[in-house]
């Protein structure tokens, strides 16, 4: 599913970020990507979204090596991965059910497919009544929902979350946690980077730890900073 | 799917127009006052044109006859001004009548003096109005080479100054236009870039979640055209006001004006709405297309 054969990502100031890392994550798993602060993770979760290019090495996803991709095929790789980031990144000007359409727009939905399907991933995320409220009158875990909405309307194959409850209390937190375990269960394959130790742990899921553009570890059932 | 598009389009410029009010405003300002501007140099190039064809249209060539011409001599001569193209009217004055025309306004102890002179002195002529000044080197060649005409007489002041302020009304506006059209392009680019820097992070989100360039572009572009037609009828309406109030003031203040006839608004339309509708449109379009393209590079 995921491959990242011989990785090495050096940016352009010298810094070097990945050292020919390598792994494979299969269809239906649920990885945690963990590790310090500039340990590798973002880096790993910018490859896989094609914002940056490997400096060496191949990173694979659905068998497209993402480094080779064409600029105009770019926007057509990234409708087939599903993306939730720390500070939600909603459209602030669209609504609830606006922000999520809207990845159905662009890939040519039509209104009556739209209008059939939104709601009701609204309300698998658990929004239903929230349709016409804007970004700014929704909590941070509201906002992280319509975003998780938004990331699975097109029902993607892969879901990267990059700290999806960083600005979250850790109540909501595991609501969130609840909603993206539930999308795993469905067949997405789930990639977290995370530095939320309690939700690593309590998940019991495949951990692989980067440390200073390194695989550390890699774990089937591991903890935040042990196996479990 | 990009047709379809063009509603959606519509729609989202529509609502972005009233949804970010301040820089939309901004914008139309911008676009208003640059296109004001170049109102101001087409509708004062045209009145110039206008003023000189006017003037010229009054520029008088005084064809001189030979003082013993015969009767078939000055026939011909008739025939070969009327054959030439550049002539609008002629009109026959014989030495008495050139005479008698000359003593009209003369206080009387000139008139005493001029007594003494006898008609037969005073040579007979043409009076030749020509179409344009442009023509009038070509003309006094053309016509002192008729049998019969012994000089060609022009006003030259009157007619150098007419082609003089034409042609540096014509450079002069030739050239503001390009620099305006520059400094116009730079100032709109600039409030555009400024707006979309506002909404950058939107443009991103768009990017990351799989919107195709054109599917992002299109909206702003469509807002910028928005902005453009706005501008180009505010512009309309307060260069109509201007212009009214200018002509006024002008014919009021200098009476000898009044001789002559101002272009009036309805026939600058010809001239206003096509380029401010183009230039409105134009520089909205355009100014978006290019100033978004930097953040569509993620």
């Amino acid at each position: 599913m995921i491959q990242f054969n011989n990785v090495s990502m050096v940016y352009d100031n010298g810094v070097k970020a990945l050292d020919n890392i390598s792994l494979n994550i299969e269809k239906g798993e649920f990885v945690f990507l963990v590790g310090s602060s500039a340990a590798g993770k973002s880096t790993m979760v910018r490859l896989m979204m094609r914002e940056i290019v490997a400096t060496e090495g191949e990173v694979i996803i659905n068998g497209i090596d993402v480094g080779k991709l064409k600029r105009r095929k770019i926007p057509l790789f990234r409708r087939s991965i599903g993306v939730v980031f720390q500070d939600f990144r909603l459209l602030p000007n669209k609504t609830a059910y606006e922000n999520v359409a809207y990845a159905m727009e662009i890939i040519g939905a039509k209104r009556k497919t739209i209008k059939e399907t939104v709601p009701s991933v609204l309300e698998l995320v658990g929004l239903s009544g929230k349709e016409k409220m804007y970004p700014n009158e929704l909590s941070g875990g509201e906002q992280q929902r319509v975003a998780l909405a938004r990331a699975i309307v097109n029902s993607p194959d892969v879901l990267i979350a990059d700290e999806p409850t960083g600005n979250l209390d850790p109540e909501t937190s595991n609501e969130i946690m609840q909603i993206i375990d539930d999308i795993n269960k469905c067949g997405t394959t789930v990639i977290m980077a995370t530095h939320a130790e309690k939700i690593v742990d309590s998940m019991q899921k495949r951990v692989i730890e980067v440390n200073h553009g390194n695989i550390a570890r890699d774990e089937m059932r591991g903890g935040y900073n042990y196996v479990l | 799917m990009f047709f379809r598009s063009i509603g959606k389009f519509i729609s989202e410029a529509f609502k972005s127009v009233f949804k970010n009010g301040f820089m939309t405003f901004a914008s139309v300002i911008i676009v208003t006052i640059c296109l004001i501007l170049f109102g101001v140099l087409e509708v004062v190039t045209v009145n110039v044109n206008s003023i000189g064809e006017q003037i010229s249209g009054n520029c008088q060539l005084q064809v001189y006859l030979k003082k013993d011409i015969t009767d078939l001599e000055l026939t011909n001569v008739a025939e070969k001004i009327d054959s030439y193209d550049f002539v609008r009217e002629k009109s026959y004055l014989t030495g008495k009548d050139r005479f008698d025309k000359f003593k009209e306004d003369k206080d009387p102890e000139t008139l005493a003096y001029l007594s003494n002179v006898p008609d037969s002195a005073i040579k007979s002529s043409y009076q030749v109005t020509l179409k344009d000044t442009d023509e009038i080197d070509k003309a006094v060649t053309l016509l002192s080479r008729i049998d019969g005409v012994e000089k060609v007489v022009n006003d030259e002041e009157v007619i150098s100054f007419i082609n003089t302020l034409k042609n540096v009304v014509n450079n002069f506006s030739l050239w503001m236009v390009i620099v305006f059209a520059f400094i116009s392009i730079f100032i709109i680019s600039n409030t555009i870039k400024l707006t979309l820097y506002s909404r950058r992070k939107e443009i991103n989100i768009m990017k990351y979640i799989g919107a195709k360039d054109y599917y992002i572009r299109g909206p702003f572009v469509t807002e910028g055209i928005f902005v453009g037609l706005i501008a180009a009828c505010i512009a309309f309406g307060l260069t109509y006001l201007l212009y009214t109030w200018a002509i006024n003031s002008l014919n009021a203040t200098f009476t000898f004006l009044n001789q002559i006839k101002f272009k009036k608004f309805s026939e600058l339309l010809i001239v206003l709405i096509p380029s401010y509708a183009v230039m409105g449109i134009g520089l909205g379009a355009v100014g978006s297309a290019v100033s978004i393209r930097k953040y569509l590079k993620v």
